[in-house]
């Protein structure tokens, strides 16, 4: 239990983090965390160090998310939140100052607002780093559809952004 | 192609990918649309604030707490699983073996301390036994003589007293559980490789005083071993 405890104490953040993007909140997050690590000690005999241990919890962690939302019954492909209709830029209507500087706080509170599906693609992706071939494979869609999510989640993300700043 | 047609593109442009021909026709459609030039710049700052942050993670709001919730679950589970794995009809041997055990680390000095005290009681008990002659011996049985024998005779003493308590002990080894069969043979075995080794350093050495002591404590142990079985 002593080593199991290092493990935790080594990748609580990364796990919890990934869990929090994914879910944009934190009980739920810390439930999932929670859940990884009692996976994680359950399956731990069958990790063969074919890839790197993190990578390996990694996957781990997103297919304990991927699941939680599949209880939830939340649709991973939605194109968006409510049925509404894709942002679209029309020319000479959008906010003609620059894009604010991108800060944490407000990120983090903007990928909160995403939908589900574009959240998960976005944090993948943009966050952690990983190719759209891979988030096809985890998310079980295709690479197109890992794109498009992509696209659709920095143009809800940029509007959020924007709005974030929007004088009152 | 519309604005919203080149927009989607876009992300493309930004993570590096798209032919070389669509990255010049989104460009030359940038250079004159400032909308669409905004949105570029917006994905640029969105994907490049996250790559310059790539790796900082969020601390759980009570690390100790998350830990103590999955470390109770994960015992819980493995109490379950241990008293499944018990037989019904399992002894309290069986159970009390197979139990997990933690201690702090004021018990495991207790423990310690109340072995130590044992151990010396029942040293002290057996010297007193030894020097006294041997004379309150629980069961019968050849002694060794201590004081003033040469080693030969010693030697001679410890092999009778072996051959008198291994027959008691062939006597009673049918009805011993696989357990105690288990802990005897391997005492054994340690105790008769020590043997082997010291009679292979007295045949090298023959006056060696090392491999003489050890010769004698290990026909000691063996005879203590073999009386200790033999009543069971």
């Amino acid at each position: 239990m002593k080593s199991f405890e290092e493990l935790y104490q080594r990748h609580n953040r990364r796990v919890y983090s990934l869990c929090l993007r994914m879910t944009g909140n934190v009980t739920e997050a810390e439930d999932l965390a929670q859940e990884v690590f009692i996976q994680l000690f359950r399956k731990i005999g069958s990790f063969r160090g074919e890839s790197a241990f993190t990578t390996w919890l990694h996957r781990l962690t997103v297919n304990q998310v991927l699941m939680h939302f599949r209880k939830r019954g939340v649709r991973l492909e939605q194109t968006t939140e409510d049925g509404e209709a894709p942002i679209q830029i029309v020319k000479g209507t959008e906010n003609p100052n620059a894009m604010p500087v991108v800060d944490r706080i407000a990120l983090d509170k903007a990928i909160a607002q995403l939908p589900p599906g574009y959240k998960m693609v976005f944090t993948l992706h943009d966050i952690e780093g990983h190719e759209h071939e891979e988030i096809a494979r985890m998310l079980g869609v295709s690479v197109g559809t890992s794109k498009s999510q992509l696209h659709k989640a920095r143009m809800k993300l940029r509007g959020l952004l924007r709005q974030q700043i929007k004088p009152k | 192609m519309n604005c919203e047609q080149y927009q989607e593109l876009l992300s493309d442009l930004v993570d590096g990918f798209g032919s070389g021909e669509d990255r010049n026709r989104i460009e030359s459609h940038l250079s004159g649309c400032v909308a669409c030039a905004e949105v570029r710049d917006d994905f640029v700052a969105i994907a490049g604030y996250c790559h310059e942050h790539r790796g900082e993670y969020d601390a759980v709001p009570n690390e100790r707490a998350l830990w103590l919730r999955i470390s109770n679950t994960i015992e819980a589970e493995n109490a379950v699983r241990a008293k499944e794995s018990v037989p019904s009809g399992a002894s309290s041997w069986f159970r009390l073996m197979n139990r997990s055990w933690q201690l702090s680390f004021g018990q495991l000095a207790v423990a310690v301390a109340a072995i130590v005290l044992v151990v010396s009681i029942a040293t002290v008990a057996s010297m007193k036994q030894l020097y006294s002659g041997g004379s309150n011996v629980r069961t019968a049985g050849p002694t060794i003589g201590t004081n003033n024998i040469s080693l030969d005779d010693r030697y001679r003493q410890q092999k009778q007293a072996i051959a008198y308590w291994k027959d008691r002990v062939e006597l009673n080894k049918a009805r011993w559980n696989p357990e105690m069969r288990d802990t005897f043979d391997r005492n054994m075995t340690v105790i008769d490789t020590a043997l082997n080794d010291s009679m292979k350093q007295l045949t090298q050495n023959p006056h060696d005083p090392v491999s003489e002591d050890i010769l004698n404590d290990a026909l000691n142990d063996k005879v203590a071993l073999l009386k200790e079985f033999a009543d069971l």
